[in-house]
Protein backbone atom coordinates (compact mmCIF):
# COMPACT_ATOMS: atom_id res chain seq x y z
CA UNK A 1 0.00 0.00 0.00
CA UNK A 2 3.00 2.25 0.45
CA UNK A 3 4.17 1.63 -3.12
CA UNK A 4 2.96 5.10 -4.04
CA UNK A 5 5.90 6.43 -2.05
CA UNK A 6 8.30 5.00 -4.59
CA UNK A 7 6.61 6.71 -7.54
CA UNK A 8 8.21 9.69 -9.24
CA UNK A 9 7.05 13.15 -8.33
CA UNK A 10 6.63 16.02 -10.73
CA UNK A 11 10.05 17.36 -9.75
CA UNK A 12 11.79 14.08 -10.60
CA UNK A 13 12.25 12.84 -7.03
CA UNK A 14 10.32 10.06 -5.40
CA UNK A 15 7.62 10.78 -2.83
CA UNK A 16 9.65 9.00 -0.21
CA UNK A 17 12.36 11.61 -0.69
CA UNK A 18 9.83 14.24 0.33
CA UNK A 19 9.12 12.27 3.49
CA UNK A 20 12.83 11.91 4.26
CA UNK A 21 13.35 15.62 3.76
CA UNK A 22 10.41 16.31 6.07
CA UNK A 23 11.83 13.91 8.63
CA UNK A 24 15.12 15.81 8.48
CA UNK A 25 13.42 19.10 9.33
CA UNK A 26 11.41 17.46 12.08
CA UNK A 27 14.54 15.99 13.64
CA UNK A 28 16.51 19.22 13.31
CA UNK A 29 13.70 21.17 14.93
CA UNK A 30 13.31 18.69 17.79
CA UNK A 31 17.04 18.23 18.37
CA UNK A 32 18.14 21.85 18.44
CA UNK A 33 14.90 22.93 20.11
CA UNK A 34 15.59 20.41 22.83
CA UNK A 35 18.95 21.91 23.71
CA UNK A 36 17.48 25.40 23.82
CA UNK A 37 14.71 24.06 26.03
CA UNK A 38 17.06 22.27 28.42
CA UNK A 39 19.40 25.24 28.76
CA UNK A 40 16.65 27.76 29.42
CA UNK A 41 14.48 25.30 31.34
CA UNK A 42 17.18 24.50 33.87
CA UNK A 43 17.98 28.16 34.43
CA UNK A 44 14.33 29.12 34.82
CA UNK A 45 13.65 26.08 37.00
CA UNK A 46 16.46 27.12 39.33
CA UNK A 47 15.08 30.64 39.28
CA UNK A 48 11.77 29.30 40.57
CA UNK A 49 13.49 27.99 43.69
CA UNK A 50 16.01 30.68 44.65
CA UNK A 51 15.60 32.95 47.68
CA UNK A 52 15.67 36.20 45.72
CA UNK A 53 12.02 37.23 45.16
CA UNK A 54 12.85 39.17 41.99
CA UNK A 55 14.33 36.18 40.17
CA UNK A 56 11.59 33.96 41.49
CA UNK A 57 8.93 36.28 40.10
CA UNK A 58 10.75 36.57 36.78
CA UNK A 59 10.98 32.80 36.43
CA UNK A 60 7.34 32.43 37.39
CA UNK A 61 6.36 35.00 34.77
CA UNK A 62 8.31 33.13 32.10
CA UNK A 63 6.66 29.83 32.94
CA UNK A 64 3.15 31.26 33.09
CA UNK A 65 3.49 33.00 29.76
CA UNK A 66 5.12 30.27 27.73
CA UNK A 67 3.29 27.34 29.25
CA UNK A 68 -0.18 28.80 29.09
CA UNK A 69 -0.35 30.10 25.54
CA UNK A 70 -1.23 27.39 23.00
CA UNK A 71 1.82 26.37 21.06
CA UNK A 72 0.02 27.13 17.78
CA UNK A 73 -0.65 30.70 18.88
CA UNK A 74 2.98 31.04 19.96
CA UNK A 75 4.04 29.83 16.52
CA UNK A 76 1.98 32.59 14.90
CA UNK A 77 3.29 35.17 17.36
CA UNK A 78 6.91 34.41 16.52
CA UNK A 79 6.32 34.19 12.80
CA UNK A 80 3.69 36.82 12.00
CA UNK A 81 3.61 39.20 14.94
CA UNK A 82 7.22 39.55 16.05
CA UNK A 83 8.50 41.13 12.79
CA UNK A 84 5.72 43.73 13.04
CA UNK A 85 6.61 44.62 16.63
CA UNK A 86 10.28 45.14 15.91
CA UNK A 87 11.67 48.32 14.33
CA UNK A 88 10.91 48.35 10.61
CA UNK A 89 14.43 47.64 9.37
CA UNK A 90 14.83 44.69 11.68
CA UNK A 91 11.36 43.39 10.87
CA UNK A 92 12.05 43.63 7.17
CA UNK A 93 15.34 41.86 7.60
CA UNK A 94 13.59 38.99 9.37
CA UNK A 95 10.91 38.77 6.68
CA UNK A 96 13.59 38.52 4.01
CA UNK A 97 15.37 35.54 5.52
CA UNK A 98 15.15 33.03 2.67
CA UNK A 99 13.07 29.88 3.06
CA UNK A 100 13.24 27.44 4.66
CA UNK A 101 15.26 29.32 7.30
CA UNK A 102 12.69 32.08 7.50
CA UNK A 103 10.24 29.57 8.95
CA UNK A 104 12.73 27.24 10.61
CA UNK A 105 14.11 29.75 13.09
CA UNK A 106 10.76 31.07 14.36
CA UNK A 107 9.61 27.47 14.75
CA UNK A 108 12.83 26.57 16.56
CA UNK A 109 12.49 29.48 18.99
CA UNK A 110 8.85 28.78 19.53
CA UNK A 111 9.30 25.11 20.38
CA UNK A 112 12.45 25.72 22.42
CA UNK A 113 10.93 28.42 24.59
CA UNK A 114 7.62 26.61 25.01
CA UNK A 115 9.29 23.35 26.01
CA UNK A 116 11.68 25.26 28.28
CA UNK A 117 8.73 26.46 30.35
CA UNK A 118 7.56 22.88 30.79
CA UNK A 119 11.05 21.64 31.63
CA UNK A 120 11.44 24.48 34.13
CA UNK A 121 8.47 23.13 36.05
CA UNK A 122 9.97 19.65 36.06
CA UNK A 123 13.29 21.03 37.30
CA UNK A 124 11.52 22.97 40.02
CA UNK A 125 9.61 19.87 41.10
CA UNK A 126 12.86 17.88 41.13
CA UNK A 127 14.60 20.46 43.29
CA UNK A 128 11.67 20.70 45.68
CA UNK A 129 11.51 16.93 46.00
CA UNK A 130 14.96 16.78 47.57
CA UNK A 131 15.05 16.46 51.34
CA UNK A 132 15.70 19.72 53.25
CA UNK A 133 18.64 17.97 54.89
CA UNK A 134 20.64 18.18 51.67
CA UNK A 135 20.55 21.98 51.72
CA UNK A 136 21.33 22.01 55.41
CA UNK A 137 24.25 19.63 55.13
CA UNK A 138 25.72 21.68 52.29
CA UNK A 139 25.22 24.89 54.26
CA UNK A 140 26.77 23.34 57.36
CA UNK A 141 29.89 22.57 55.33
CA UNK A 142 30.16 26.20 54.32
CA UNK A 143 29.12 25.70 50.69
CA UNK A 144 27.74 28.86 49.11
CA UNK A 145 24.38 28.93 47.37
CA UNK A 146 26.02 28.58 43.97
CA UNK A 147 28.18 25.62 45.04
CA UNK A 148 25.19 23.96 46.66
CA UNK A 149 23.14 24.15 43.47
CA UNK A 150 26.07 23.16 41.29
CA UNK A 151 27.30 20.15 43.25
CA UNK A 152 24.43 19.01 45.46
CA UNK A 153 21.01 20.14 44.26
CA UNK A 154 21.19 19.98 40.47
CA UNK A 155 22.95 16.63 40.09
CA UNK A 156 20.28 15.04 42.23
CA UNK A 157 17.29 16.96 40.88
CA UNK A 158 18.20 16.29 37.25
CA UNK A 159 18.60 12.57 37.92
CA UNK A 160 15.23 12.57 39.61
CA UNK A 161 13.43 14.08 36.63
CA UNK A 162 14.89 11.96 33.82
CA UNK A 163 11.75 9.77 33.68
CA UNK A 164 9.43 12.76 33.47
CA UNK A 165 11.66 14.47 30.90
CA UNK A 166 10.94 11.52 28.62
CA UNK A 167 7.49 12.90 27.93
CA UNK A 168 8.99 16.31 27.22
CA UNK A 169 11.33 14.80 24.63
CA UNK A 170 8.34 13.12 23.01
CA UNK A 171 6.37 16.33 23.35
CA UNK A 172 8.84 18.53 21.53
CA UNK A 173 9.16 16.33 18.49
CA UNK A 174 5.42 15.82 18.24
CA UNK A 175 4.92 19.57 18.51
CA UNK A 176 7.24 20.07 15.54
CA UNK A 177 4.21 19.25 13.39
CA UNK A 178 2.73 22.61 14.39
CA UNK A 179 5.49 24.24 12.31
CA UNK A 180 3.60 23.26 9.17
CA UNK A 181 1.16 26.08 9.93
CA UNK A 182 3.86 28.66 9.23
CA UNK A 183 5.00 26.81 6.13
CA UNK A 184 7.94 24.70 7.26
CA UNK A 185 7.98 21.52 5.18
CA UNK A 186 8.48 19.09 8.03
CA UNK A 187 7.18 15.55 8.18
CA UNK A 188 3.47 16.26 8.52
CA UNK A 189 3.58 18.98 5.87
CA UNK A 190 5.31 16.61 3.46
CA UNK A 191 2.75 13.92 4.19
CA UNK A 192 0.00 16.36 3.35
CA UNK A 193 1.80 17.40 0.19
CA UNK A 194 2.05 13.77 -0.91
CA UNK A 195 -1.58 13.24 -0.07
CA UNK A 196 -2.55 16.29 -2.13
CA UNK A 197 -0.43 15.20 -5.07
CA UNK A 198 -1.43 11.55 -5.14
CA UNK A 199 -4.78 11.40 -3.34
CA UNK A 200 -3.29 8.46 -1.43
CA UNK A 201 -4.17 9.96 1.92
CA UNK A 202 -3.92 6.73 3.82
CA UNK A 203 -0.46 5.86 2.51
CA UNK A 204 0.90 9.36 3.06
CA UNK A 205 -0.30 9.84 6.60
CA UNK A 206 0.18 6.16 7.44
CA UNK A 207 3.85 6.46 6.62
CA UNK A 208 4.17 9.65 8.63
CA UNK A 209 2.41 7.97 11.56
CA UNK A 210 4.80 5.02 11.52
CA UNK A 211 7.78 7.35 11.45
CA UNK A 212 6.42 9.33 14.42
CA UNK A 213 5.83 6.10 16.32
CA UNK A 214 9.35 4.89 15.61
CA UNK A 215 10.76 8.19 16.82
CA UNK A 216 8.75 7.94 20.03
CA UNK A 217 10.13 4.48 20.65
CA UNK A 218 13.68 5.63 20.06
CA UNK A 219 13.23 8.61 22.35
CA UNK A 220 11.76 6.42 25.06
CA UNK A 221 14.53 3.84 24.86
CA UNK A 222 17.21 6.53 24.86
CA UNK A 223 15.77 8.13 27.97
CA UNK A 224 15.59 4.73 29.69
CA UNK A 225 19.26 4.19 28.90
CA UNK A 226 20.15 7.61 30.27
CA UNK A 227 18.10 6.94 33.40
CA UNK A 228 19.96 3.69 33.92
CA UNK A 229 23.36 5.25 33.22
CA UNK A 230 22.99 8.03 35.77
CA UNK A 231 21.33 5.97 38.47
CA UNK A 232 23.03 6.32 41.83
CA UNK A 233 24.61 3.04 42.95
CA UNK A 234 22.71 1.41 45.77
CA UNK A 235 19.36 2.95 44.92
CA UNK A 236 16.84 0.45 43.71
CA UNK A 237 15.54 0.72 40.13
CA UNK A 238 12.06 2.12 39.84
CA UNK A 239 12.32 3.94 43.12
CA UNK A 240 12.80 7.65 42.92
CA UNK A 241 16.50 8.02 43.46
CA UNK A 242 18.16 10.42 45.81
CA UNK A 243 17.41 11.14 49.39
CA UNK A 244 14.31 8.99 49.69
CA UNK A 245 16.37 6.26 51.28
CA UNK A 246 17.31 8.57 54.08
CA UNK A 247 13.75 9.51 54.76
CA UNK A 248 12.92 5.85 55.08
CA UNK A 249 15.69 5.33 57.57
CA UNK A 250 14.55 8.30 59.54
CA UNK A 251 10.92 7.33 59.54
CA UNK A 252 11.51 3.73 60.42
CA UNK A 253 13.89 4.17 63.27
CA UNK A 254 13.50 7.62 64.74
CA UNK A 255 9.87 7.11 65.57
CA UNK A 256 10.32 4.28 68.07
CA UNK A 257 13.23 6.12 69.65
CA UNK A 258 11.27 9.30 69.93
CA UNK A 259 8.44 7.44 71.55
CA UNK A 260 10.76 5.89 74.07
CA UNK A 261 11.73 9.34 75.23
CA UNK A 262 8.17 10.49 75.52
CA UNK A 263 7.02 7.45 77.43
CA UNK B 1 22.15 30.97 90.89
CA UNK B 2 22.84 27.56 89.45
CA UNK B 3 23.49 28.85 85.98
CA UNK B 4 26.11 31.36 87.11
CA UNK B 5 28.02 28.89 89.20
CA UNK B 6 28.46 26.24 86.57
CA UNK B 7 29.42 28.38 83.61
CA UNK B 8 32.88 27.17 82.73
CA UNK B 9 35.87 28.81 84.36
CA UNK B 10 36.66 32.28 83.09
CA UNK B 11 37.89 31.85 79.55
CA UNK B 12 38.86 35.03 77.75
CA UNK B 13 38.22 33.48 74.32
CA UNK B 14 35.33 31.08 74.51
CA UNK B 15 34.62 29.09 71.36
CA UNK B 16 30.94 29.91 71.37
CA UNK B 17 29.08 32.67 73.16
CA UNK B 18 25.31 32.72 73.04
CA UNK B 19 23.65 35.70 74.68
CA UNK B 20 19.96 36.41 75.16
CA UNK B 21 19.10 34.26 72.19
CA UNK B 22 15.50 34.34 71.04
CA UNK B 23 14.07 32.25 68.22
CA UNK B 24 10.44 32.14 67.26
CA UNK B 25 8.61 29.94 64.81
CA UNK B 26 5.53 32.02 64.12
CA UNK B 27 4.04 32.66 67.52
CA UNK B 28 5.86 29.73 69.11
CA UNK B 29 8.87 30.64 71.21
CA UNK B 30 11.40 27.97 70.34
CA UNK B 31 14.13 29.70 72.33
CA UNK B 32 13.60 32.44 74.87
CA UNK B 33 16.59 34.26 76.32
CA UNK B 34 19.14 31.45 76.12
CA UNK B 35 22.66 32.11 77.40
CA UNK B 36 25.47 29.65 76.88
CA UNK B 37 29.24 29.74 76.74
CA UNK B 38 31.32 26.94 75.36
CA UNK B 39 35.01 27.01 76.20
CA UNK B 40 37.71 25.64 73.90
CA UNK B 41 37.92 21.91 74.32
CA UNK B 42 34.75 21.72 76.34
CA UNK B 43 32.22 18.96 75.70
CA UNK B 44 28.64 19.84 76.36
CA UNK B 45 25.67 17.53 76.25
CA UNK B 46 22.32 19.17 75.63
CA UNK B 47 19.32 17.23 76.78
CA UNK B 48 15.68 17.82 77.45
CA UNK B 49 12.27 16.70 76.32
CA UNK B 50 11.37 16.90 72.66
CA UNK B 51 10.37 20.39 71.62
CA UNK B 52 12.54 21.93 74.31
CA UNK B 53 14.68 23.81 71.78
CA UNK B 54 17.94 21.86 71.99
CA UNK B 55 18.14 21.15 68.27
CA UNK B 56 17.07 24.68 67.47
CA UNK B 57 19.85 26.01 69.67
CA UNK B 58 22.62 24.14 67.91
CA UNK B 59 21.09 24.85 64.52
CA UNK B 60 21.27 28.54 65.40
CA UNK B 61 24.95 28.21 66.26
CA UNK B 62 25.81 27.63 62.62
CA UNK B 63 22.95 29.73 61.35
CA UNK B 64 20.94 26.98 59.75
CA UNK B 65 18.16 28.64 61.69
CA UNK B 66 18.28 32.43 61.82
CA UNK B 67 17.79 33.76 65.32
CA UNK B 68 15.38 36.61 65.97
CA UNK B 69 17.36 38.48 68.60
CA UNK B 70 20.35 38.10 70.85
CA UNK B 71 23.96 37.45 69.91
CA UNK B 72 25.87 34.42 68.76
CA UNK B 73 29.65 34.68 68.56
CA UNK B 74 31.57 31.71 67.19
CA UNK B 75 35.34 31.85 67.65
CA UNK B 76 35.29 35.63 67.69
CA UNK B 77 32.99 36.10 64.69
CA UNK B 78 29.53 37.36 65.40
CA UNK B 79 26.79 35.75 63.33
CA UNK B 80 24.95 38.42 61.45
CA UNK B 81 23.03 38.19 58.25
CA UNK B 82 26.11 38.96 56.22
CA UNK B 83 26.60 35.97 54.01
CA UNK B 84 30.40 35.91 54.18
CA UNK B 85 30.33 35.83 57.98
CA UNK B 86 27.85 33.01 57.90
CA UNK B 87 29.84 30.92 55.44
CA UNK B 88 33.07 31.60 57.35
CA UNK B 89 31.53 30.47 60.59
CA UNK B 90 29.93 27.44 59.00
CA UNK B 91 33.19 26.25 57.57
CA UNK B 92 34.68 26.33 61.08
CA UNK B 93 31.75 24.53 62.64
CA UNK B 94 31.20 20.86 61.88
CA UNK B 95 27.68 19.55 62.07
CA UNK B 96 26.36 16.01 62.25
CA UNK B 97 22.66 15.48 61.67
CA UNK B 98 20.18 12.98 62.99
CA UNK B 99 19.41 11.75 59.49
CA UNK B 100 23.06 11.80 58.32
CA UNK B 101 22.31 13.94 55.25
CA UNK B 102 25.10 12.47 53.18
CA UNK B 103 25.01 13.44 49.52
CA UNK B 104 23.59 10.28 47.93
CA UNK B 105 24.94 10.97 44.44
CA UNK B 106 28.55 11.21 45.64
CA UNK B 107 30.74 8.37 46.84
CA UNK B 108 31.87 8.30 50.44
CA UNK B 109 35.20 9.75 49.42
CA UNK B 110 33.61 12.47 47.27
CA UNK B 111 31.31 13.39 50.14
CA UNK B 112 34.40 14.08 52.22
CA UNK B 113 36.44 15.80 49.52
CA UNK B 114 33.82 18.20 48.17
CA UNK B 115 33.84 20.95 50.77
CA UNK B 116 37.61 20.98 51.41
CA UNK B 117 38.18 21.43 47.67
CA UNK B 118 35.37 23.84 46.87
CA UNK B 119 35.27 25.89 50.07
CA UNK B 120 38.84 25.65 51.34
CA UNK B 121 40.42 25.45 47.89
CA UNK B 122 42.48 22.35 48.67
CA UNK B 123 44.15 20.54 45.80
CA UNK B 124 42.56 17.22 44.90
CA UNK B 125 45.50 15.17 46.11
CA UNK B 126 45.55 16.95 49.43
CA UNK B 127 41.79 16.63 49.90
CA UNK B 128 42.04 12.95 49.00
CA UNK B 129 44.77 12.37 51.53
CA UNK B 130 42.95 14.20 54.28
CA UNK B 131 39.67 12.43 53.54
CA UNK B 132 41.26 8.99 53.54
CA UNK B 133 43.03 9.74 56.83
CA UNK B 134 39.76 10.76 58.48
CA UNK B 135 37.82 7.88 56.98
CA UNK B 136 40.48 5.62 58.47
CA UNK B 137 40.00 7.35 61.79
CA UNK B 138 36.30 6.50 61.76
CA UNK B 139 37.24 3.03 60.47
CA UNK B 140 35.38 3.18 57.20
CA UNK B 141 38.23 3.75 54.74
CA UNK B 142 37.62 0.37 53.08
CA UNK B 143 34.19 1.66 51.95
CA UNK B 144 35.55 4.89 50.48
CA UNK B 145 34.33 4.21 46.95
CA UNK B 146 30.86 3.04 47.90
CA UNK B 147 27.80 5.24 47.79
CA UNK B 148 25.81 6.21 50.89
CA UNK B 149 22.83 4.02 49.98
CA UNK B 150 25.15 1.01 50.04
CA UNK B 151 26.10 1.56 53.69
CA UNK B 152 24.33 0.83 56.96
CA UNK B 153 23.00 3.69 59.05
CA UNK B 154 25.89 3.48 61.49
CA UNK B 155 28.41 3.54 58.66
CA UNK B 156 26.66 6.49 57.07
CA UNK B 157 26.76 8.43 60.30
CA UNK B 158 30.47 7.74 60.70
CA UNK B 159 31.02 8.99 57.15
CA UNK B 160 29.05 12.10 58.09
CA UNK B 161 31.38 12.62 61.04
CA UNK B 162 34.44 12.18 58.83
CA UNK B 163 32.95 14.57 56.27
CA UNK B 164 32.52 17.25 58.92
CA UNK B 165 36.03 16.64 60.25
CA UNK B 166 37.53 17.10 56.78
CA UNK B 167 36.88 20.81 57.11
CA UNK B 168 39.06 20.76 60.25
CA UNK B 169 36.36 22.46 62.30
CA UNK B 170 37.07 24.13 65.60
CA UNK B 171 33.87 22.83 67.10
CA UNK B 172 31.56 19.95 66.31
CA UNK B 173 27.80 20.07 66.74
CA UNK B 174 25.90 16.81 66.97
CA UNK B 175 22.13 16.88 66.54
CA UNK B 176 20.88 13.60 67.99
CA UNK B 177 23.49 11.64 66.06
CA UNK B 178 22.22 8.23 67.12
CA UNK B 179 18.45 8.75 67.17
CA UNK B 180 17.90 7.51 63.64
CA UNK B 181 20.02 4.41 64.11
CA UNK B 182 19.09 0.83 64.81
CA UNK B 183 20.09 -0.05 68.36
CA UNK B 184 23.01 -2.26 67.35
CA UNK B 185 24.60 0.62 65.45
CA UNK B 186 24.40 3.20 68.18
CA UNK B 187 27.53 1.92 69.86
CA UNK B 188 29.86 2.22 66.87
CA UNK B 189 28.83 5.83 66.34
CA UNK B 190 29.10 6.76 70.00
CA UNK B 191 32.54 5.20 70.19
CA UNK B 192 33.63 7.36 67.28
CA UNK B 193 32.36 10.47 69.03
CA UNK B 194 34.02 9.47 72.30
CA UNK B 195 37.34 9.10 70.49
CA UNK B 196 36.86 12.52 69.01
CA UNK B 197 36.19 13.92 72.46
CA UNK B 198 39.37 12.30 73.75
CA UNK B 199 41.31 14.08 71.01
CA UNK B 200 40.22 17.34 72.60
CA UNK B 201 37.58 18.45 70.09
CA UNK B 202 35.17 21.08 71.37
CA UNK B 203 31.69 19.69 71.01
CA UNK B 204 28.06 20.32 71.69
CA UNK B 205 25.96 17.20 71.46
CA UNK B 206 22.21 16.86 71.63
CA UNK B 207 21.56 13.33 72.80
CA UNK B 208 19.51 11.17 75.09
CA UNK B 209 22.31 8.65 75.50
CA UNK B 210 22.92 9.23 79.17
CA UNK B 211 25.75 6.73 79.44
CA UNK B 212 27.55 8.67 76.74
CA UNK B 213 26.82 11.94 78.51
CA UNK B 214 28.33 10.63 81.73
CA UNK B 215 31.43 9.44 79.92
CA UNK B 216 32.35 12.47 77.83
CA UNK B 217 30.45 15.54 78.97
CA UNK B 218 32.16 18.26 80.95
CA UNK B 219 28.78 19.83 81.42
CA UNK B 220 25.21 18.73 80.92
CA UNK B 221 22.78 21.44 79.90
CA UNK B 222 19.13 20.66 80.46
CA UNK B 223 16.58 22.56 78.43
CA UNK B 224 12.83 22.72 78.65
CA UNK B 225 10.34 24.89 76.79
CA UNK B 226 12.93 26.99 75.05
CA UNK B 227 15.18 27.89 77.93
CA UNK B 228 18.06 26.43 79.86
CA UNK B 229 16.60 25.15 83.10
CA UNK B 230 19.63 23.63 84.70
CA UNK B 231 23.25 22.87 83.99
CA UNK B 232 25.94 21.08 85.85
CA UNK B 233 28.61 18.43 85.67
CA UNK B 234 27.17 15.09 84.64
CA UNK B 235 27.65 13.22 87.88
CA UNK B 236 25.81 15.86 89.90
CA UNK B 237 23.14 16.36 87.30
CA UNK B 238 22.26 12.70 86.95
CA UNK B 239 22.50 11.90 90.66
CA UNK B 240 20.82 14.93 92.11
CA UNK B 241 19.19 17.31 89.66
CA UNK B 242 18.16 20.59 91.22
CA UNK B 243 14.94 21.29 89.45
CA UNK B 244 11.69 19.37 89.40
CA UNK B 245 11.55 19.48 85.63
CA UNK B 246 14.96 17.87 85.30
CA UNK B 247 13.97 15.23 87.86
CA UNK B 248 10.81 14.46 85.94
CA UNK B 249 12.75 14.23 82.68
CA UNK B 250 15.40 11.92 84.12
CA UNK B 251 12.74 9.70 85.62
CA UNK B 252 11.29 9.26 82.20
CA UNK B 253 14.45 8.31 80.40
CA UNK B 254 16.20 6.29 83.10
CA UNK B 255 14.27 3.27 84.20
Amino acid sequence: MFTVLLEKTVDGQRYIDWLVSGLGWTLALAFFGWWIAIAIGVVVGIGRTVQNPFFRALARLYVEIFRNIPVLVQMFLWYFVLPELLPTTMGDWIKQIPPPWGTFFPALWCLGLYTAARIAEQVRAGIEALPRGQDEAAAALGLSGYLTYRHIILPQALRLIVPSLTSEVMGIYKNTSVALTIGLMELTAQARQISDATFQTFAAFGAATLIYLALALIAYQTMMLIDKAVRIPGTAPGREAGGSDFDDVKLESSLPNGMEVVK
Amino acid sequence: MQQERTVSPADPFPMVVVEHLVKRFGSFNALSDVNLKVAKGEKIVLCGPSGSGKSTLIRCINHIEKHDSGRIVVDGTELTDRICDVNNVRSEVGMVFQSFNLFPHLSVLENCMLAPMKVRGLAESEAHQRSMALLRKVRIHDQANKYPAQLSGGQQQRVAIARALCMQPKIMLFDEPTSALDPEMVKEVLETIVELAQDGMTMVCVTHEMGFAREVADRVVFMDRGSIVEEGDPSTFFRAPNTERAKAFLNQIIH
